[in-house]
């Protein structure tokens, strides 16, 4: 891991590039944090360290998208979702893999993993079921 | 105390619409609201007596490509040479402003001040409101994923439903009620009953539906964002309102009748919706209502009538169980009871709301206000409410990253 990488959204698409789920960790209060930042966002201390997280959670919410902006025309209809990492913070990832169509069916208690999915000239994060 | 120092002695504001203001931008809109607002004023008002322009205004950049709008404004109405500030907080804007100018007069700079805020929407199509409004989410982490503002509060909703069982069906009643109200408000953008609109959609398609819900729960009511379909969603607005603030030493010179400020409160919460400990609460709306609440001396009981933020259904289910008038959870149910209609124990939205009033987003939080006054006059005409002694504002940025609320009293 490189550990010169500074605190930034552009590190954090960077590690998505090469499939790495990189948040923070507080070496103050031990808070963990994704994305990164650069104040401790519980304690509010610029002591921090990148921390690599596993990837697995659990869905806490979603929508399916019908109407979306612009530059997703072509994407819609597509799953949104907060899940809970294991590791314990919540992140938004585009849901992939789930039957969209009968969104009804989709359980906010579902186990999910991440995926990096090249998109637009980045890499998004994406969550499937695990 | 503010209630002491602040008062209400004007207010004004243009119909919210989709069409009226297609020839006008902002300048001319807002220049409506203010002539209204002024000549509000019970025993008059010189413009000369104006000591500040405060307006809230959520993009005028990317709607009317204009930026530099609050002394543009002050031009337009008349109010050179006075200082002008455009306030930006997203659909928060002018509630906010609302906010600045309370304290500008409370710390005694200035006497009287004009709060308001403006919006021209329509110039843009509705992709390219969309893209504008998108700004307002988090673009580095929240925009990429494909996050749009109605899947905000879909999100809400469904984790709402899952946490307390509350259903879609009650989300649609709010909607049922916002549109019964906005049919009683001439200003507002939708004057029909849901009922009404389903009759049109009746005779042009040759079908045939129960009632409003049957309506709302058939294809011609097609979802946006699940579980939120087209009726849970508010509508792009142009629109303005104005107020004037005065001192309450300045206040008799204007009316004999001020409206009061008795409480005021702002907070801000995680610009991500990700990054909350609950996913069906708006921490800034109970953090704002606490400091305004206690401010004013006063509980969620002692509220006559409240114009809340619902941007989308799920809002004011959220939003009146945040603001302490229902136990969480139980806000989709007090809808779907009529609690919070017209004739209920605490009418919510009486001006039909984001959703049926229109969302003129930078002046929506000012508008709040101009319906709390009306109400509290007692010329909100078909849609006056009994009692009428409190009311509250409850003005949201976005997800509820910014909140604020206000209380005001006779």
């Amino acid at each position: 891991m490189d550990e010169e990488k500074s605190f930034t959204v552009k590190s954090f698409y960077d590690y998505l590039a090469i499939k790495k789920l990189m948040g923070i960790k507080c070496t103050d209060c031990g808070n963990l944090m994704v994305p990164p930042r650069m104040v401790c966002s519980e304690c509010s201390s610029n002591n921090i360290d990148w921390y690599e997280f596993k990837g697995d959670g659990t869905l806490q919410t979603f929508s399916v998208v019908n109407v979306g902006p612009s530059s997703l025309k072509d994407k819609v209809p597509y799953g949104v979702g907060v899940v809970k990492l294991d590791e314990g913070p919540m992140i938004t990832g585009r849901l992939i893999g789930f039957n969209l169509k009968e969104p009804e069916k989709i359980q906010v208690d579902m186990k999910v993993k991440a995926d990096f999915v090249p998109e637009l000239g980045q890499t998004i994060l994406a969550f499937k079921l695990s | 105390m503010i209630s002491e120092k602040v008062t209400m002695i004007g207010a004004g504001m243009t119909a919210f619409h989709h069409k009226l203001h297609a020839d006008k931008m902002s300048r001319e809109i807002f220049s409506e609201a203010a002539i209204e607002c002024t000549q509000s004023v019970d025993k008059g008002i010189d413009l000369k007596d104006i000591d500040a322009l405060i307006i809230g205004n959520l993009s005028s950049d990317a709607f009317e490509h204009q930026s530099h709008t609050a002394c543009l404004m002050a031009d337009w109405v008349g109010l050179r040479p006075i200082p002008s500030i455009r306030i930006e907080n997203a659909c928060a804007s002018s509630g906010v402003a609302f906010q600045m100018g309370v304290m500008a007069v409370a710390s005694g700079l200035y006497d009287t001040v004009m709060v308001g805020g403006v919006e021209k929407m329509t110039r843009l199509n509705t992709e390219e409101v969309t893209d504008a409004l998108a700004m307002c989410v988090d673009n580095a982490y929240e925009f990429p994923t494909g996050i749009t503002n109605p899947a905000l509060y879909a999100m809400m909703a469904t984790a709402h439903f899952n946490k307390y069982g509350s259903k879609w069906e009650q989300l649609a009643a709010i909607s049922i009620k916002n549109h019964h109200n906005a049919a009683l408000n001439p200003k507002a953008q939708f004057q029909s009953e849901v009922m009404d609109i389903a009759k049109k959609v009746e005779a042009k398609k040759g079908l045939k539906f129960k009632d409003a819900m049957d309506y709302l729960k058939s294809s011609c009511n097609p979802i946006v964002a699940y579980p939120l379909r087209v009726f849970d969603c508010c509508p792009i607005s142009d629109g303005a309102a104005a107020l004037i603030l005065t001192s309450a030493e300045k206040a008799k010179e204007y009316t004999d009748t001020p409206i009061h400020i008795k409480g005021i409160g702002q907070a801000s919460d995680t610009m991500a919706y990700h990054d909350r400990s609950d996913l069906t609460s708006l921490k800034a709306t109970v953090d704002a209502s606490k400091k305004a609440y206690k401010m004013a001396n006063i509980g969620p009981r002692d509220i006559d009538l409240a114009m809340v933020h619902d941007c989308f259904t799920s809002a004011e289910v959220l939003a009146i169980e945040d603001l302490g008038f229902f136990e969480k959870g139980e806000g989709g149910k007090a809808a779907e009871e009529g609690k919070i209609s017209l004739d209920g124990e605490i009418p919510i939205n009486t001006d039909g709301g984001l959703k049926a009033r229109g969302h003129a987003v930078g002046a929506t939080g000012a508008a709040m206000i101009y319906e709390v006054w009306k109400q509290l006059r007692g010329e909100a005409e078909k849609r006056q409410v009994s009692n009428h002694e409190i009311g509250l504002t409850q003005n949201i940025g976005v997800s509820g990253g910014t909140a604020v609320v206000q209380i005001f009293g006779r």
